[in-house]
């Protein structure tokens, strides 16, 4: 995968959060007490609250309400502060507009992530028409009533022509299939060589009530935000409120233990962890929120750790368990109570692993 | 606020997303909002057509080129779920597809703004060859 | 007219709610028959003192429920009733009838033995006679030596089926245990009829079905036997077809899987709410079934 090298990555990615500790006092020096004075003034005047706030809107209707920013500057800060939210038309940071520009000028050796997948998707392809012509021929001898030796000796020179292309694939790295994505990448798209930023970054609810909630960062407070996406408070009975706040209460779990909280759908499940962020590496962990006292069958475990053993990470599950009774929790909803609100939950973690006696010897 | 007429803008919404996801991020070719529509709970349902960029399945023949496909958007929320009940998915093939359609595809749209796409036959099938 | 499979149910608990029914098959006849008819249920037979790895197991199969009830309802097998604890009813069965067992025993070891020495001679006569030590048709001489050698590699055979289970079976038909009750107590113990008509659809429509806990699914099907053929399908448990909305998120991973894996994510769901439980149950009814295959599209 191309990326920028470690230290850059380091250097753009300084903070995990968008609050920053305050990094500019002045040196003390000791023999100086106007240096003291100075910065202690430094000290009572800085403040680490951000000067503005990020601005959200909300988009669709009101049953399955979307919370996007618009702003460049605000979706790049949050991007880099966090890895909050996702690009509507990229894999994750919102990339779009300079996929576009960067299609117009070939920079073809800072690829941006949804090109490398594009083109090993499109090799793959080629890759697989060549595997059909070759079965083709074989099917062919079959109907023509060739014989095993005949077979046999087809198969080898298959699996041998096969293996050479595959490998002229890679000696050609990224190379011929590229004019292809990017032409029609292009398409369409250039008026002119002038792009239209369409692309918005996405917060997933969670995302927003901790931006709100948690972090002074967005624009609304969480009694507005909680209310655009539930309705007026008044209204509201337990079970409309439960699967968000068990969902919250572990966002907030992680997130506030240091580690980079997205989205996990693509391995079907809640979320996943980063120990950093996307940048950085793989995430290791996915996360399944369960009420703790309910159980799943059988079926349901067994389908999940596939999929996430198949994916290389550990499965996580995480019960959440609700310490104060229904109406106590709907009352604090009511009042905006939200600190004793998200207080009254635990969680508490569980590994799951499919365990295989071949396979786990030691 | 009328519920019917918010429904109507979730699903305009969704449209509009999966629609600008397939032009500019999946490069599909000649994506349209069908016209034909079925009022499901009282929420109306339209389709997306379009051309992928390549066959997305191989053991379509060769010489029926390129087809147009069906695209079903449909929102995944974590916390309310949208009823995509086999009643629904059966009117969707005799409502709004052509007669003997074989599949769909089912853009989900999750919370955090990406779209996921399946393919969706009607009745048993045999996976696509890889 | 043909025997009829022997199906065995072992019956634990004593409360309607805590029974558990295990249907099983003893007879390797029967064993085939049912796979003839595409049941192939577990081999799932052991030696207490020896217990096997799966690939070395034996009779009794152990079946589905889904599976025990196709075979009787489409009049393929009768049912018979082994109350539990299995084991005293055999043991009693044991006590009585010790010593013509025992006799019967050791009349078909002692001939199991003859047999294998006489095999195992004529061998070693063959093989004397290729390598010219011995003239074509010659005797072989007597030889102390080679007797114990032989002896010393003699097998004990195990029985492919029982001898006593027939008894133990036919004493409980007396007991007045009528197969249709079973049969209805198994219906009755069934957690999720559409499951069943979900089974029964894919069965009419030619596919063989396996358990699917370790696919991530209910059944794994397969388009004709197990050996022959891979599988290409996951049935997942079927849902409510007017009310229950289909789980994205299962869908999502199921199928992720379906693509590592080659397997199509297959969800179904009975309409006709209507139809009464009774109906359905009579063998060929035209259980409505609406299935739909899904798996990832390739892109996004």
């Amino acid at each position: 995968m191309a990326k920028p090298k470690g230290k850059s990555l380091q250097q753009r990615y300084k903070y995990p959060l968008p609050i920053h500790p305050i990094d500019y006092l002045p040196s003390v020096i000791l023999h100086n007490p106007v240096s003291w004075v100075y910065w202690a003034y430094c000290f009572w005047k800085a403040t680490n609250i951000p000067s503005k706030r990020v601005h959200i809107e909300f988009e669709g209707g009101v049953n399955f309400p979307h919370i996007v920013v618009q702003d460049k500057d605000d979706m790049k800060y949050l991007w880099k502060n966090g890895f909050f939210g996702t690009g509507q038309l990229s894999r994750s940071e919102p990339t779009w507009l300079e996929r576009q520009e960067g299609a117009s000028k070939e920079r073809s050796n800072d690829l941006a992530l949804e090109k490398i997948t594009e083109r090993r998707r499109i090799q793959r392809l080629e890759f697989k028409k060549e595997r059909v012509k070759l079965e083709k021929q074989l099917l062919d001898l079959r109907r023509n009533g060739g014989n095993i030796e005949q077979e046999n000796a087809l198969l080898v020179q298959e699996r041998e022509m096969l293996r050479m292309f595959k490998q002229r694939q890679q000696e050609e790295g990224l190379g011929d299939n590229n004019s292809v994505v990017e032409e029609s990448m292009i398409e369409g798209t250039a008026v002119d060589h002038e792009y239209v930023d369409i692309e918005s970054l996405e917060l997933m609810s969670v995302e927003a009530t901790f931006l709100s909630f948690a972090l002074p960062i967005l624009d609304i407070s969480p009694k507005v935000l909680l209310s655009r996406l539930f309705g007026p408070s008044n209204d509201i009975t337990y079970g409309d409120i439960h699967k968000f706040i068990t969902h919250y209460v572990t966002y907030h779990h992680y997130r506030s233990l240091g580690w980079c909280v997205r989205s996990g759908i693509k391995f079907g499940c809640d979320y996943l962890l980063y120990k950093r962020g996307p940048p950085f590496q793989h995430a290791e962990f996915c996360i399944m929120v369960l009420d703790h006292d309910k159980s799943k069958d059988y079926t349901w475990y067994s389908s999940i750790s596939r999929v996430i053993g198949g994916a290389k990470k550990t499965c996580v599950l995480c019960y959440v368990e609700r310490l104060l009774p229904e109406d106590q929790i709907v009352e604090y909803w009511r009042t905006d109570n939200f600190i004793k609100l998200f207080g009254s939950y635990r969680v508490g973690e569980v590994i799951y692993k499919r365990w295989i006696p071949g396979k786990n010897r030691d | 606020m009328d519920p019917c007429s918010s429904d109507g803008d979730d699903r305009l919404y969704l449209e509009e997303l999966v629609e600008k996801s397939l032009i500019h991020l999946q490069l599909w070719k000649d994506v349209v909002v069908e016209d034909k529509l079925v009022v499901w709970k009282g929420v109306p349902v339209r389709l997306l057509t379009g051309c992928p960029p390549h066959v997305l399945s191989h053991d379509e023949k060769p010489a029926d080129g390129i087809g147009r496909e069906y695209i079903l958007p449909v929102n995944m929320t974590q916390y309310k779920e949208e009823q995509v009940t086999l009643a629904f998915l059966d009117i969707v093939f005799s409502e709004l597809c052509a007669k003997d359609t074989k599949r769909i595809i089912l853009a989900i749209v999750n919370t955090d703004g990406t779209v996921v796409f399946y393919f969706v036959y009607n009745g048993v099938h045999k996976p696509k060859r890889n | 007219m043909v025997n009829k499979i022997r199906i065995s149910v072992v019956v634990q608990g004593t409360d309607a709610s805590d029974l558990v029914l295990t249907p099983l098959i003893f007879k390797l006849e029967d064993v085939e028959r049912a796979r003839k008819l595409g049941v192939c249920g577990i081999l799932a037979g052991t030696l207490p003192t020896a217990a096997q790895q799966n690939m070395f197991l034996s009779v009794p199969l152990k079946l589905m429920a889904e599976e025990a009830i196709w075979l009787f309802l489409s009049g393929h097998a009768e049912v018979v009733h082994l109350r539990s604890p299995t084991s005293s009813l055999i043991g009693n069965l044991i006590k009585e009838n010790l010593e013509s067992l025992q006799a019967a025993n050791e009349s078909k070891l002692q001939e199991s033995f003859r047999l294998q020495r006489q095999f195992k001679v004529e061998q070693h006569r063959l093989k004397l006679e290729s390598l010219g030590r011995l003239p074509p048709g010659g005797e072989l001489p007597h030889d102390p030596q080679i007797d114990s050698l032989i002896d010393s590699s003699l097998f004990v055979e195990t029985a492919n089926s029982s001898s006593i289970l027939s008894k133990l079976s036919s004493k409980q038909q007396q007991d007045g245990c009528i197969d249709a009750q079973i049969i209805n107590c198994m219906i009755a113990n069934y957690s999720n009829w559409d499951n069943y008509l979900l089974y029964q659809s894919l069965r009419e429509n030619g596919y063989v079905l396996s358990p699917g806990a370790r696919f991530g699914g209910l059944y794994i099907a397969y388009p004709g036997d197990p050996l022959r053929y891979h599988s290409h399908i996951t049935v997942q448990p079927a849902i409510d077809y007017y009310k229950e909305g289909i789980d994205l998120t299962l869908l999502t991973s199921g199928a992720r899987l379906g693509t590592s894996v080659k397997k199509m994510w297959v969800i179904g769901g009975v309409k006709n709410y209507g139809t009464k439980q009774e109906e359905l149950r009579k063998p060929k009814a035209p259980a409505d079934v609406s299935f739909f295959s899904i798996e990832w599209a390739g892109f996004g």
